[in-house]
This record gives C-alpha cells, structure tokens and sequence, in this order.
C-alpha cells in the first residue's frame, strides 16, 4: 500500500534564483515523480531527434511513458531571464498548475521561504563568479 | 537528400545545439556535450582584466551533472588528476566549492578553452558513471558467489571442496568457482551472474569458453559433472536473450544449466 507523497520545496543558501520543487513518493519510486528545477545544468531527452533534444533551465523533469526522464519547458518558461527567477511564488504557480496542486477552494498555495528568525537580504549577485579571484 | 544536403542538415543540427544564457557578466555557454546520465555540459566564460576565463563553475564537484557524493570520493581522484592534467587545468576554491578554470588573453583561443573545459566535464562524469557500474558489478556477483560458495558447502562439506580454482597450472587460465574432489574423479562448478544483461552475457559466454576447453583437454575424461549455476534473480539475468547462449553452454555441460531458483537440483549433482 502507497505511504505519503509529499511536496519538498528547496533553495540553495545565498541564491535565491536556484530552487528546486518536487512531488516524491518513496514507497513507488526512489526518484521524485515530478520536478521543477530553476537553474542548473541541460536535460538531454535522448529519445527525441538530437536537433531538440536539449532543455535547459527551468524546466520540468517527469518520466515518459517508456520510463525515461523527460524534461520540458512550458511557454512561460522558456525566453525567462536569470533575474526573473527570483520571483519563486510566480514558479511555484506555474508547478502548481502544471501537476493539479490547490488548496482549499482552487486557491493558490503560498509559499514561504527562508528562516524567518533572519532579514530576508538578498545577497545573490547575478554573476555567481563575480567574486571568485582566478589566479591565473 | 543528396550528400551534401545530408551533411548541411548535420552540420546545422549540431550547431544549433550550442545555446548561452546570461548571468550578469559571465555566459553560461550550453555545449552539445553530453554525459552518460543526459545531461549537457555547460561552460562559463567571464573577464578578469585583460584575461578571458573558461570555468565548469563549480557544478562539477556540487553534484550539477552527477551524484555529488560519488564525485567527491578520494579515490577517484586519480581519474580527476588525470583528465585536469591534459587539459592543463588550474583550480580555485570558492566557499568550499572547487572551480575548474583555463584562461587567455586571446580571443581566438576561447573556442579551445571551451572544447577542453566541456571534454573535461563530460569525460570525467563518464569516469564516474563507469567505476560506479564496475563497483555494483562486484558489489553483485561477490554478493552471489557468497550464498552459492554457502549452498555448496553445505551439500558437500568444506573437505571434498578444492583450495585451487583451476586444474593445473598449465590450465590455469581456465578458472572455475568451486572445484569438487571425488578420490579420483572432480566435479566442476560456474557461477554465472550479472549486475546488467552485458555482464550476465560476459559471465555466460565465459563460462562456454572455460567448459569447451577443459572438454578438449586430457582432463575431459576424470569429470564427474560439469555444473553451471544461473543466478535467475540477477538484474542482468534475461531468459529470453540468453536462451541461445545458454543452449551452447549446455552442450558443453552435457547436462543442462541449474537455476538458482532451483538449486536443490544440486544436492543429486554434488
């Protein structure tokens, strides 16, 4: 008999364009059953012809019906600018839609990030390399 | 389509494979190569100067393309060292986080920094992706010759059981999993098992080579039984496929092959 499915949401620390939101059932699958990524590296979905095998982030991340994970972009993903990502509640939205999630009446669910103990500051600069010093 | 057309379309394919996004003053540039787990190796170009830096970013190390935790193993350093050393690679360190990084003064020389930085990503992650398989591998028939070395002794005893794995030393190429003393006579015996239908297809076509031989040998004539037990829980482990293999194999035993499912067919055979 199937447990829980659960939502997980995640961020990493000082970047907050780079989150992560996914439904899990770990009795069925080890994997998450569905994703949303903000940022990070390119999907290849290779059983698709090589010209449109490549989806980069955000995207969504589910299995297709052969058991291979497919990634996908709605069109309000794709076209989005890095800094545009900050806006989380907007993203989470777009997943809520995208696997039926509401809440009470079709309201929309909120989410609410960080520790609230600290000011929510934002320290993420854009360029994540702009303070690394190359020694070269 | 002609060719040359056929050509163009490749061509036009690959190119249209490369993509960039912008993050401030670094472009991240989406190559067209890959690793093993489908994904495609990004590389990022920013200015320090008068000096053009090519870096993974540090998503190799995080765990962006491959299992962070495998990637960060100490003894897979070597690989890592290997690969850095023929790329020429420096490192930095970032908050913990370790960048990979070449850089020029030339504009022109981007595009070979770009080759090598993305050939490094996507080579070292296929050197991840293979030891994990190679250790599951072990991890699996290690893991069956246990029970099975278990199973035997206990139907036979540990004295009639060999200390040797081959029957001399000008046959000692030829290896088997247990070899059986009968005063003058032996029983011989081969685990065949696999983490993936191509190592179980190894371990079969092994098995074949190793019984045909010792048939042709002088030794042919003081065997008592020639004995290979299939491991049919084996992830690799694929009837259908295998059935054709099998089927040669069971020439050469002269019997047919014990399923593991069924191993209490052993207790007649040892």
């Amino acid at each position: 008999m199937i447990d829980q499915v659960q939502l997980i949401a995640e961020q990493r620390k000082f970047n907050n364009c780079s989150y992560k939101f996914q439904i899990r059932c770990s009795d069925f699958c080890v994997e998450p059953l569905f994703r949303f990524d903000s940022d990070g590296s390119t999907h290849q979905n290779k059983s698709d012809p090589l010209a449109v095998q490549q989806v980069p982030t955000p995207h969504f991340n589910c299995f297709n019906p052969e058991g291979f994970n497919h990634a996908y972009q709605t069109d309000e993903m794709k076209d989005v600018e890095y800094s545009e990502l900050q806006d989380m509640q907007r993203f989470f939205a777009i997943f809520c839609e995208e696997c039926y999630i509401v809440f009470g009446d079709d309201e929309p669910l909120e989410i609410l990030k960080g520790d609230q103990r600290e000011l929510d500051l934002n320290l993420h600069n854009e360029d994540f390399l702009a303070d690394v010093n190359f020694e070269i | 389509m002609n060719t040359l057309e056929l050509f163009g379309d490749i061509k036009e394919t690959f190119c249209s494979l490369w993509k960039y996004k912008l993050r401030g003053e670094t472009m991240e540039v989406i190559t067209p190569f890959t690793t093993p787990n489908s994904k495609f190796v990004s590389v990022f170009i920013t200015r320090r100067n008068d000096s053009y830096i090519v870096t993974d970013g540090g998503w190799l190390l995080a765990g962006e393309y491959y299992n962070a935790e495998s990637v960060n193993q100490k003894d897979i350093n070597p690989l890592l060292k290997y690969f850095e050393a023929l790329y020429e690679l420096k490192t930095i360190d970032h908050y913990g986080t370790k960048m990979f990084f070449s850089s020029t003064e030339e504009v022109k020389m981007i595009p070979n920094k770009v080759h090598d930085l993305s050939q490094f990503i996507s080579q070292a992650v296929s050197s991840y992706a293979l030891k994990i398989n190679d250790e599951r591998e072990l991890k699996e028939s290690e893991s069956f010759k246990f029970d099975a070395d278990q199973f035997i002794r206990g139907i036979v005893g540990t004295e009639k059981i060999a200390k040797r794995h081959s029957v001399s030393t000008e046959y000692d190429a030829v290896r088997f999993n247990v070899i059986i003393e009968y005063g003058s006579e032996i029983s011989l015996v081969k685990y065949i098992t696999g983490s993936t239908p191509h190592y179980y297809k190894t371990s079969l076509t092994n098995a074949q080579a190793d019984f045909n031989i010792i048939n042709k040998s002088p030794f042919n004539t003081v065997i008592k039984n020639r004995i290979a037990i299939i491991n049919d829980s084996a992830p690799g482990y694929d009837s259908k496929k295998g059935s054709l293999y099998t089927g040669l194999l069971e020439e050469y035993l002269k019997r047919p092959a014990v399923l593991w499912s069924q191993r209490e067919k052993l207790y007649e055979l040892l």
